[in-house]
């Protein structure tokens, strides 16, 4: 028996490793490659737009700022109020304290909102300024609701508030959307409506400074806020023109006058809306030449002017936020106001 | 020959195995993709753009690495749009290969700071970590499909504002690729590992038997043979002229019949012996056959 030579076996090997390397390159050519990439996807289309703001985003402004203002009010400082609560609220707040300062039963009149959120009414429309509404709980125990008035002016605002009106007892509410449906905003020029929300209010404030004969085609409902601002004022014009002719001593008249630039509103579920407005009112007794008018006991706006008896005129300032439904435009309901808060914010007389 | 076939067959078919074991593991495709953006002066903040984490499926992982704690914002992308106008930030918009992010700064001359970042009314999420974090995409899917609906988000990545929303982002997703010559290699090589051993044992049982034959024709012979020599006078010479045969060589019974009788015919039995030096020609031819038989008996291989 022979070996084999060396250059048979060398050669051997050689082509055992380069078919043995071949044949590991082939099969690790043949391993599949994957694509390319696709391009990123957009996801679905939705059929109907969604909120902009979710009930969690608005629970934390809701909470925000219902501790801004108890930390306010405790201090008695409306800088706490900043950055949450602006606008109307902030001065009515304010103006509070100054009358607290000087007579501390204006303290009774505080109302705040609580921080809990019980139904928002988020709008679906991404633009900025975005409009939400929310009812939060009032802050006092057993306290009635509020509707709070939530705008973000843009982008890299925070939702601020500008006022919350007391929901009306005694007053059917209106169906609101689901929180993850959403509601379209309206403006104050907003045309599908029973009549435009600047009308409305407009309508509002002239039936609470001239009564029911301002609201000819009775196009306003009756409301709790209207009845008691009516009964108080009658009240005091009887109690002024006690024993005499009518209105021979003095006449009182308050004035409302609705604030352009605050205003919130956001779809129903029946296509009508619900409105946040600003009012301001002046309630003025204007005191007959030679009569005087003088009040027994001081009361908190007596010690607030420092005078129980006035000749000329006696004058207390208010700042009223309120919400109104206004139904769609081809319903055969009223505009009904729904809630309202009113804030004294200053007195004077002479 | 067959032998030879046979191993080679098994050697072919265990090289087949070993290579769709290879295929399996050493060469199998990778089973995960990383994507990766390395930011460089990013701007306060990175967004990626909805859609690009589920480029490669809804698994995976996305990993954000920046100078410090790193927040993780989720909010619909018009938002986020709005949120950073008039800033400079990075967007991440897909992948140009599967290793490879594509980025897109946008407002190369704006603002290169954010005041506070994270506290916008606008996010509907935000979770700050400290670096690097990561983002499951599982859950992040789970959040805006099903009963949640929705178009997909964007995730905006910033730190604190001043330094970069992010130094790296990589996106990991698992893929399930696979060599497709694996199970062929596996079931080819198994079926001729298994031909080449079936031939091996018929190759090896084939010899034995042939083996078993030359014995037993070697057996067969030599029993032959005793009774050739049992029965010299089936086979024993004979002189030409039909003479007396010799005298048998051998002490069996039947020789010692045939040599009794013989013996009552002819000639008195002669005591067998040893076999000495040939007695006389026909004498020589005898003892050479009992010496091939012999010599048979004790060199058995040689006669294979």
């Amino acid at each position: 028996m022979t070996s084999p030579r060396p250059r048979t076996v060398a050669r051997r090997r050689l082509v055992l490793g380069g078919g043995g390397l071949a044949l590991a390159g082939l099969l690790a050519a043949c391993a599949e490659t994957p694509e390319a990439p696709p391009a990123a996807e957009a996801g679905p289309t939705l059929a109907e737009p969604t909120p902009n703001t979710t009930e969690d985003q608005l629970t934390t402004v809701v909470t925000e700022i219902g501790a801004a203002v108890a930390a306010a009010d405790e201090a008695r400082d409306a800088g706490k109020l900043a950055p949450r609560v602006v606008g109307s609220a902030a001065a009515f707040r304010k103006a509070m304290y100054g009358l607290i300062e000087k007579d501390d039963q204006w303290a009774q009149d505080l109302t705040a909102p609580g921080e809990s959120l019980m139904v928002p009414m988020t709008s679906t429309d991404a633009e900025f300024p975005r409009t939400a509404i929310a009812l939060v709980a009032n802050s006092a125990k057993d306290g009635v609701p509020m509707f709070m008035a939530l705008q973000q002016a843009d982008a890299r605002s925070p939702y601020t508030t500008w006022g919350w009106a007391q929901q009306a007892s005694g007053v059917e509410m209106p169906e609101v959307p689901a929180d993850l449906v959403g509601s379209a905003p309206v403006t104050p020029d907003t045309d599908d409506l029973l009549m435009t929300p600047k009308d409305a209010l407009a309508l509002y404030a002239k039936v609470l400074s001239d009564g029911d004969a301002a609201d000819k085609d009775d196009k306003l409902a009756e409301n709790p806020f209207q009845t008691e601002t009516h009964k108080r004022i009658q009240t005091e014009r009887k109690e002024l023109n006690a024993g005499v002719e009518k209105d021979e001593v003095a006449t009182i008249k308050e004035v409302f006058t609705v604030v352009e630039d605050e205003f919130a509103g956001l779809r129903t579920a029946d296509g009508g809306a619900i409105v946040l407005a600003t009012l301001t009112s002046v309630r003025k007794v204007a005191i007959k030449d030679g009569a005087t008018v003088r009040y027994a006991e001081d009361n908190k706006y007596t010690t607030v002017i420092g005078t129980k008896e006035f000749t000329k005129e006696f004058i207390r300032e208010f700042g009223t936020q309120v919400a109104v439904y206004i139904p769609a435009k081809d319903s055969d309901a009223q505009v009904q106001p729904i809630g309202a808060t009113q804030t004294a914010t200053g007195t004077s007389g002479s | 020959m067959q032998r030879l076939l046979a191993i080679l067959l098994v050697l072919i078919g265990v090289i087949g195995l070993v290579l769709g074991r290879l295929g399996e593991t050493t060469w199998a495709p990778a089973t995960e993709v990383t994507a990766t953006a390395e930011l460089a002066d990013a701007g306060p903040a990175v967004v990626i753009d909805p859609g690009v984490l589920y480029i490669g499926g809804k698994e995976g992982t996305v990993t954000v690495t920046g100078a410090s704690d790193v927040s993780v914002i989720t909010a619909p992308e018009g938002d986020v749009t709005s949120y950073l106008d008039g800033t400079k930030y990075t967007r991440i918009t897909g992948a140009s290969d599967w290793s490879t992010l594509t980025t897109e700064v946008v407002g190369a001359d704006g603002a290169t700071e954010i005041e506070d970042p994270t506290t916008s009314d606008l996010w509907r999420s935000v979770e700050t970590s400290a670096s690097p974090v990561t983002i499951d995409i599982a859950d992040f899917a789970a959040a805006e499909t099903g009963d949640n609906e929705q178009e997909y988000r964007p995730i905006l990545l910033v730190t604190d504002g001043k330094a970069a929303g992010a130094e790296k982002v990589s996106i990991t997703w698992p893929v399930e690729a696979e060599n497709r010559w694996v199970p062929f290699a596996y079931a080819g090589g198994a079926a001729i590992a298994v031909i080449g051993l079936v031939l091996l044992v018929v190759s090896l049982g084939g010899g034995r038997r042939r083996d078993e034959e030359v014995e037993d024709a070697d057996h067969g012979d030599r029993a032959d043979d005793a009774v050739v020599a049992a029965d010299p006078t089936e086979e024993l010479p004979r002189t030409e002229d039909g003479g007396t045969p010799l005298a048998p060589t051998t002490s069996s019974a039947a020789g010692a019949a045939g040599a009794a009788t013989a013996a009552t015919d002819r000639t008195p039995p002669t005591a067998p012996t040893a076999p000495e030096a040939p007695a006389s020609a026909d004498d020589a031819d005898l003892w050479s056959v009992v010496d091939e038989d012999q010599r048979r008996a004790e060199s058995p291989e040689e006669d294979r």
